[in-house]
């Protein structure tokens, strides 16, 4: 039975050309575990705001064609406030959609709107509470959770109010491994007790598809590209996955090297794919010999005006010419104040950094658009280049190489804030290496990035760092970590805690829990198998899997 | 939070706001020094004992009010001297200053702090979720201005962190614009990423709250109990009966001197 249709619905934004949706056909089905895929910019999160009513009813769209039918209620002719009794929508960023100041009553925010009296409310709240694990050991004030806590209690404020479906649009996509975990753990839960349909949007594959019933993938234009049971779409699709920049499990590849016909769910059920075969062996990863010394810091500590402890407390490491290095850790922990310190922007409160002659480091920071500095994609990259003094007509000849070199030429004259998501990641890291620095800094880099982007930058970091470029990410994403860096720097409270090549971390579980981390699929799997029969290689990350397969498939 | 549960954080925010209008405005009428002067006293006194405050939290905003009071002390002092009065009180080279105009600029100076001082009380002793309901159900305020009031408050420390990144990222693309104007251009340029997120992240927050049901809501009900009490009454009564009564000691000492519709000494 049908809990929601969507019918040949072609629907444009205000001030839009192009349709976010376009004749697109989606059955959601009574009690369904849904996982809705597609590359960024491909209309899920329109399609995510319709199934609630928001749009049309509280934002406005060109509705160009066809329908939407929740709970046998046409979208556009029910009023708003019955359809959110049907569908709860929970968003990316917890903080953007708080609104009170206190946990019960955010949770209660939603009820009072329905109505419900104050004495059931304090039993729903109660309820929705325990189903979201949050207990009396909860701070009460929302400003002293964490982000994974603060994305419970909107979730617990949607529970309250008992919906007959949940919509979860990347709930995830804005914490950190360990808030992921936390959230995707409630939704488990959610999954697990079937009495509600859900249909969630989440890049983080292989912790979800357990818990779904059917994939669903749109394509870049806003239509259907594929639908069915998972194994079937992740192992019989994966090249039209891979063509439309979708997230697919890691451990899909994992299934396919293995010839299984299903893709693991659960890491015992991944580990026993890996143990079913032969593996190429492969070099025990060493931290790799380095060059020369860019930037030193030593013994420093950095403090912010009015704060009652150091974000950096006495620090010493070293970047050196060639090598890309990771820097690791909880928020707070004080990585991009470090990374900050490393590029010069923040000077040492003691100890101090210093630099390499003829060096200069380029920071690109978590939000592009904070970067942008001028109307125009073609004046902001020329604006580093005047800043160091390059004559304009030389400056005009780098523009225009590093815009065909970033695949920005036919935008060249666009303002950069109207560029998509990953153009303007694209254009913030062109920007930055326009003046061709020594150090390349990243801040962040993949975070809310679909797939196909975080790979372009992926080869980008090898192509420097193979090219004897330094790069520093900072970032919470391991299987990146896995895939590029050749070295690991772990921070917590201020102090490196851990300093090493990335095989090496993901042996330290005590290092992976202090920091916060958690071990990417592959990782786990190859470490589980390990343990079972020992001279298996350890593989961590995609890339890595490639290249075991690889040479596989040449006989020695 | 210690002070939300203290005498003065248990009434009702609503009934609080309108003590403190009626006493800032009793201040306004006010232009001699010392009756500002009382009722800082009796407010920083009242703050202490009753709500639970610790002094030294109005440290800061008064340091910011005392160097913007000593401004009008100065300039009124030596502008608002009326020629031919009284002799003035010194004279260096073109400078005169007089008195009265001294006086005036002190009176105003601490008119502010004491208006400052009963402001911030009111901040320091209130649970803003509390301050919203009750604007909502008791001053019949919209629901669709009192939550958004809410909203906005979560807002202000977002805003600040936001533009210290944008700061620094900014800063990091170099160009330190030596011109004259370089310093304005630059902070313009940075409040064009500052909006950017601003609006966007408001607008979410509105499409969230309307998910929750907030447009349309018919019959909204309240998780918090704000009813007005007999404290509540009392509190207004004694805090208007203690304003006069100092302005009636203040009159019988000879110190109190109103407003008599001239802008200057």
């Amino acid at each position: 039975m049908s809990f929601a249709s969507v019918e040949s619905l072609t629907l444009r934004h205000i001030g839009r050309r192009a349709p976010a949706l376009r004749g697109l056909d989606l059955e959601w089905h009574q009690g369904e575990r849904l996982l809705l895929l597609g590359p960024s910019g491909s209309g899920k999160s329109t399609l995510a705001l319709c199934l609630d009513g928001v749009i049309p009813h509280s934002l406005d769209a060109h509705w160009e064609a066809g329908r939407v039918v929740v709970n046998a209620r046409d979208t556009r002719e029910a009023r708003i406030s019955d359809l959110v009794r049907d569908v709860g929508i929970l968003f990316q960023d917890p903080e953007a959609q708080l609104v009170m100041l206190e946990v019960d009553d955010e949770i209660a925010f939603g009820l009072e709107n329905l109505g419900v009296p104050r004495d059931r409310m304090r039993e729903r709240i109660a309820a929705a509470r325990a189903a979201t694990a949050l207990d009396s050991s909860t701070p009460r004030l929302l400003a002293d959770l964490s982000g994974g806590t603060k994305q419970r209690v909107t979730l617990a404020s949607l529970l309250a109010m008992r919906p007959r479906g949940l919509v979860l649009d990347e709930p995830t996509a804005t914490l950190d491994p360990a808030g992921a975990r936390e959230v995707l753990a409630a939704f488990a839960s959610l999954a697990a007790d079937r009495e509600r349909s859900l249909l969630i949007v989440e890049h983080r594959v292989d912790e979800v598809l357990r818990h779904v019933d059917r994939v669903a993938v749109l394509d870049g234009e806003g239509h259907l590209a594929m639908e069915g049971d998972p194994d079937r779409v992740f192992l019989g699709e994966a090249q039209r996955l891979r063509s439309l920049g979708v997230w697919e499990p890691d451990l899909a590849a994992l299934a396919r090297a293995t010839g299984a016909q299903r893709v693991p769910r659960t890491a015992d059920e991944a580990a026993a794919l890996v143990t079913s075969r032969d593996w190429p062996v492969v070099d025990e990863p060493v931290a790799s010999a380095r060059g020369r010394p860019l930037i030193a810091a030593r013994a420093v500590r950095y403090r912010y005006e009015r704060a009652s402890r150091d974000a950096v407390a006495g620090v010493d490491i070293i970047v050196a010419e060639g090598e890309c290095v990771a820097i690791v850790g909880p928020n707070g922990a004080g990585k991009s104040t470090l990374g900050l310190l490393l590029a010069g922007v923040l000077r040492p409160s003691a100890g101090e950094v210093t630099l390499a002659a003829r060096s200069r480091v380029a920071y690109v920071f978590q939000y592009p658009e904070h970067q942008f500095v001028a109307s125009t994609v073609r004046a902001d990259l020329r604006f580093g280049l005047s800043a160091c003094g390059v004559a304009p007509a030389e400056a005009d000849r780098r523009a225009t190489a590093t815009l065909e070199q970033f695949g920005l030429a036919r935008l060249a004259e666009a303002n950069p804030y109207s560029l998509s998501h990953g153009e303007k990641r694209r254009l913030s890291v062109a920007s930055a290496l326009v003046t061709d620095p020594q150090v390349l800094l990243l801040d962040e880099p993949t975070f809310g990035q679909d797939r196909r982007n975080v790979d372009e930058l992926g080869a980008l970091v090898d192509e420097r760092v193979r090219a004897g470029g330094t790069v520093v990410v900072i970032t919470h994403d391991l299987p990146f970590v896995a895939a590029h860096a050749t070295r690991v720097i772990a921070l917590a409270d201020g102090r490196v805690v851990f300093e090493g090549a990335p095989q090496e971390l993901f042996a330290r579980a005590d290092v992976l829990t202090r920091c916060r981390l958690v071990l990417p699929p592959l990782a786990e799997a190859f470490r589980r198998a390990r343990a079972q029969r020992p001279g298996l290689p350890l593989i961590s990350s995609r890339a890595e899997l490639d290249r075991a397969l690889r040479r596989s498939a040449v006989p020695a | 939070m210690r002070a939300w549960s203290s005498a003065l954080g248990r009434r009702d925010p609503v009934v609080k706001f309108a003590v403190v209008l009626v006493l800032s405005l009793l201040l306004v009428l006010v232009i001699d020094p010392i009756t500002p002067l009382l009722f800082l006293a009796l407010t920083l006194l009242a703050a202490a004992a009753l709500g639970n405050v610790s002094l030294a939290s109005y440290g800061r905003a008064f340091a910011v009010l005392a160097v913007v009071g000593l401004g009008f002390v100065w300039s009124n002092a030596i502008l608002a001297s009326a020629p031919g009065e009284t002799p003035p009180l010194a004279v260096w080279g073109p400078i005169r200053v007089s008195e009265a105009g001294l006086r005036f600029g002190m009176a105003i100076a601490l008119r502010g702090l004491a208006i400052g001082a009963i402001s911030l009380t009111f901040v320091l002793t209130t649970d803003p979720t509390r301050f919203a309901v009750s604007l909502a159900r008791n001053a019949r305020v919209p629901d669709r201005i009192a939550y958004p009031l809410l909203a906005a408050y979560r807002f202000l420390p977002f805003l600040t962190d936001e533009y210290a990144q944008i700061h620094l990222a900014q800063r990091v693309r170099g160009a330190a614009d030596a011109s004259t104007f370089g310093g304005l251009r630059r902070r313009l340029r940075e409040l064009v990423p500052l909006f950017a997120t601003a609006v966007r992240r408001a607008t979410r927050v509105a499409v969230a709250m309307d998910a929750r049901g907030f447009a349309g809501a018919s019959s909204r009900t309240y998780l918090r109990e704000t009813p007005i009490g007999g404290g509540d009454v009392v509190f207004a009564l004694v805090a208007i009966a203690g304003a006069l009564a100092l302005l009636w000691l203040s009159a019988s000492a000879g110190w109190l001197r109103l407003w008599d519709g001239r802008f200057s000494a």
